[in-house]
């Protein structure tokens, strides 16, 4: 049970750890709640079923269709709402979750309130270690999520993109100084925050049903990984999403599964009563 | 004569920075009593040390006997302590009589809360520039709006942080006068931080020179300037 | 909050025109109205903690919440109504008042995001606590009024007379020194105001109107389940106050007229309800930031101030 449970949690953690990803990689260069990452994610995850099983096309060509389509989505919350409130750090989260409503009421018009499935190719098959079983899902969540942070961390680390953005997370006036176009690392960070959008929906969506609401907890969840790890600490969020997973599945074992989520809340709502900037924030903000 | 503030073995560490080193002294009623340092010295610390804005790692603060260290700053204002900011601080939007008026009546007195704006006003020349908002001030006139509020909570210890930042010599003159002028007329006790020696020396009756949270000397102006280690300490100032 | 004078007549007035839009239209807009009508209460109350203390609090719908269902299972223990109403505004401002103590020291966004999950967790436990909720299929409220007609009429009066307070609270000294503490909390601090206690009393009074708004939705509804008090009610509540003019005395009611009466009105099925109010939420956000009844009024001071044409 033990092992089920933590099998469970590192698969829950690693759908925290992509959602914290990408909601951190925008808060460390603008400061902003990225509330409606959750309705982004749930559109991609809409049009993934729409394409594969609707329009019948190849699985992994609908995929990224709909990982472009994230990704344009994102950057366009960025130039149609949040570039209007930078400089209004009281109006951010509120313009977020206005994002958010229109995001998942947009889906709950297009596409129904049902809940419906996505069935990637994968999903018939199981790993069976030992006493534990993890169905082919699971398992895709984890290797989605490991190869989507190793690449985010590559891309950080290793290109001129990557470099630029966390300059401009650190500290924005001398990265104008040195010639970087705050704008367009701004559109950067919004571009990647929405492939990572379409990679969490590919890895969510198999998991748990389709439908219009389907991310709002767990993007909870998300900002709890992202508050605990640091803003704008990509690592800080990854690790805190994979504890955060774990917490919440043993809870759910040991305590009570009803109350999986309000463990989640209970740690942010310490968090943020106690330090608001983070457990892991250490001066300057920074990104991986 | 009691001494109107009375400070021993004060300290602040923030982390591993001690910002203010263990710092003794007394100030004697209506005095006006001026600190000077290098940036990091401490000064605005202990500044907030005695306005309730930061809490003492150790040492003792006494007004006029009674003991005020660690509480919150708006209970040092009931107790008679207002100050200004380095960095000018108003409520932008509203007018300056609107932030006179609720110094007036947070602070010490309440009663005679309009009499209190009026003295205010009329000490620092801005009774003309009432009616507008903050915001549309002068740097020179909002620097003197932050002195006036500070007053308008009738105060018996009023602390100036750098009042004299961005003012031409001419302003600062005028500073220096509107100081002096309010302390003769009300018998508050000043004490003031700042970086322009010229001000400094013409104004303070006594001084307390600060070094790396430390006190380094203190005395009047002319036996500060004097004092060697003061020199070392502040070459080229 | 601005001239003195009329207020309070004019607001007289405008409940006993409001009881009786309630009492003579027919179901289909009396329903609306009494829903405009709840809603100002409860944002009328949020008025106090955000636009007077400029708190940006995503949670009035938990208080919302918690009023309904406390004055209900007080009216099921057999209570009288008003002890059942007195148990809806004590618990919904004793929580308030804790989760004030809670975020003392957080502010701004994560202050906002701090209440929107409180809002969740409220939720949550509706939800799970089937023993006293209910649970998911909530509970049903005997009716603690003698007819609707004096539904109606406590309805109509709630929402004047929670203007009314508003209005009063934001002339006191409480109110001037939320707003200091709206202004610059810290300088507010150093002027004596103080800050701490100030905040939790408005807290404390927020949650107590969201408190009364629930017993008022319970009682209207018959009925109540934790789906009417989920974390987006108090998101759309804010949206309501930000909409109609945060700090402003019309504010909640314009707001909650936009929110809940234009969706019911064109009788949009919920969802495009909420995407219109999202895209329009976001669109005012931007474009002007003190709502709507703030873009009136400095659009009427410019047009006073604008110099007579050359001739």
């Amino acid at each position: 049970m033990i092992l089920q449970a933590l099998s469970n949690g590192i698969v829950l953690g690693a759908l925290f750890a992509l959602l914290g990803a990408g909601l951190t990689l925008v808060y460390g260069v603008m400061d902003i709640p990225n509330f409606a990452q959750a309705g982004i994610v749930t559109i991609g995850a809409y049009l993934m079923v729409a394409l594969a099983q609707g329009a019948q096309l190849p699985f992994f060509l609908a995929v990224l269709i709909a990982v472009a389509a994230t990704a344009a989505l994102s950057v366009a919350t960025e130039r149609l709402a949040y570039r209007f409130v930078r400089t209004r750090p009281l109006a951010a989260p509120v313009v977020a979750l206005g994002l958010l409503l229109v995001l998942d009421n947009s889906a709950l018009e297009i596409w129904g309130g049902d809940h419906i499935s996505l069935s990637p190719p994968y999903a018939a098959s199981v790993l069976q270690l030992g006493p534990i079983t993890v169905p082919g899902v699971g398992v895709a969540v984890i290797l989605i999520a490991a190869a989507a942070l190793a690449a985010l961390w590559a891309l950080l680390r290793h290109t001129k993109m990557g470099r630029a953005i966390r300059a401009v997370s650190q500290n924005p006036e001398a990265a104008a100084i040195i010639g970087i176009d705050l704008e367009r690392q701004y559109i950067n960070a919004f571009l990647i925050s929405g492939v990572l959008a379409g990679v969490t929906a590919l890895a969510y969506a198999p998991t748990y049903a389709v439908f219009p609401y389907m991310t709002d907890s767990v993007i909870l969840n998300g900002f709890v990984a992202v508050i605990i790890g640091g803003l704008g600490n990509v690592w800080g969020a990854a690790i805190a999403g994979l504890a955060l997973g774990l917490v919440e599945s043993f809870g759910a074992v040991y305590l009570s599964a009803a109350y999986q989520t309000l463990i989640g809340f209970a740690v942010l709502l310490a968090v943020i009563a106690v330090r608001p900037g983070g457990l892991f924030t250490g001066g300057a903000r920074r990104i991986a | 004569m009691t001494p109107l503030l009375a400070v021993e073995n004060l300290a602040k560490r923030f982390g591993g920075v001690r910002a203010v080193d263990h710092i003794g002294l007394e100030i004697a009623p209506g005095l006006i009593y001026g600190i000077i340092g290098p940036n990091g010295s401490g000064k605005t610390t202990l500044l907030g040390l005695l306005s309730g804005t930061y809490r003492p790692t150790a040492g003792s603060i006494r007004l006029d006997g009674q003991r005020i260290d660690g509480i919150a700053a708006h209970r040092t204002v009931a107790a008679g302590i207002a100050r200004t900011f380095q960095t000018t601080r108003l409520f932008a939007r509203w007018t300056l009589a609107e932030t006179l008026a609720i110094a007036a009546s947070a602070g010490r007195a309440r009663a005679g809360a309009a009499q209190a704006v009026a003295t205010a006003l009329d000490l620092t020349g801005l009774a003309a520039s009432a009616g507008r908002p903050c915001s549309a001030l002068s740097n020179a006139e909002q620097r003197f709006a932050m002195i006036a509020v500070a007053l308008a909570s009738q105060p018996r210890l009023l602390l100036l942080d750098e009042p004299a930042v961005g003012m031409s010599p001419t302003e600062a003159g005028q500073l220096g006068r509107a100081i002096r002028r309010i302390r003769d007329t009300t018998g508050i006790t000043v004490v003031i931080v700042e970086h322009n020696m010229h001000l400094m020396m013409g104004l303070a009756d006594r001084i307390l020179a600060m070094n790396a949270g430390r006190r380094l000397a203190e005395g009047t102006p002319a036996e500060i300037r004097a004092d060697p280690a003061v020199i070392a300490a502040y070459l080229g100032h | 909050m601005t001239r003195g004078g009329l207020t309070y007549p004019a607001l007289c007035v405008l409940g006993i025109l409001l009881f009786l839009a309630l009492q003579y239209s027919n179901a289909f807009y009396s329903g609306i109205i009494a829903s405009i009508l709840i809603w100002t209460v409860a944002v009328s109350g949020l008025n106090v903690v955000a636009g007077l203390g400029g708190y940006p609090s995503l949670m009035q719908g938990g208080f919302y919440g918690i009023g309904a269902y406390a004055s209900t299972l007080a009216l099921n223990d057999g209570l009288a109504l008003p002890l059942a109403i007195l148990a809806a505004i004590a618990v919904a401002a004793i929580a308030g008042l804790l989760v004030g103590l809670a975020f003392a020291r957080t502010r701004g966004q994560y202050f906002a995001i701090g209440t929107l999950f409180f809002g969740v967790v409220v939720n949550l436990v509706l939800t799970n606590g089937a023993s006293l909720t209910g649970g998911p299929l909530g509970l049903s409220v005997p009716l603690a009024f003698a007819s609707t007609a004096d539904l109606n009429i406590a309805i109509a009066a709630s929402a004047a007379a929670a203007m009314m307070l508003v209005h009063a609270i934001g002339r006191s000294r409480i109110g001037r020194h939320l707003t200091a503490l709206r202004e610059d909390e810290d300088y507010a601090e150093h002027l004596g105001v103080p800050t701490g206690r100030m905040k939790l009393l408005g807290f404390t009074i927020s949650a107590g109107f969201g408190g009364f708004a629930g017993f008022l939705i319970a009682q209207y509804n018959g009925a109540i389940s934790p789906d009417l008090f989920n974390y987006t009610v108090g998101f759309v509540m804010f949206v309501a106050l930000s909409l109609g003019g945060a700090a402003r005395l019309a504010g909640p009611l314009l707001g909650s007229a936009l929110i809940v009466g234009v969706p019911d009105l064109l009788n949009l099925p919920s969802g495009a309800g909420m995407l219109l109010v999202g895209i329009v939420f976001v669109v005012v956000i931007i474009i002007a930031p003190d709502g709507l009844i703030g873009a009136a009024q400095s659009l009427a001071a410019r047009l006073r101030a604008r110099p007579a044409p050359a001739r």
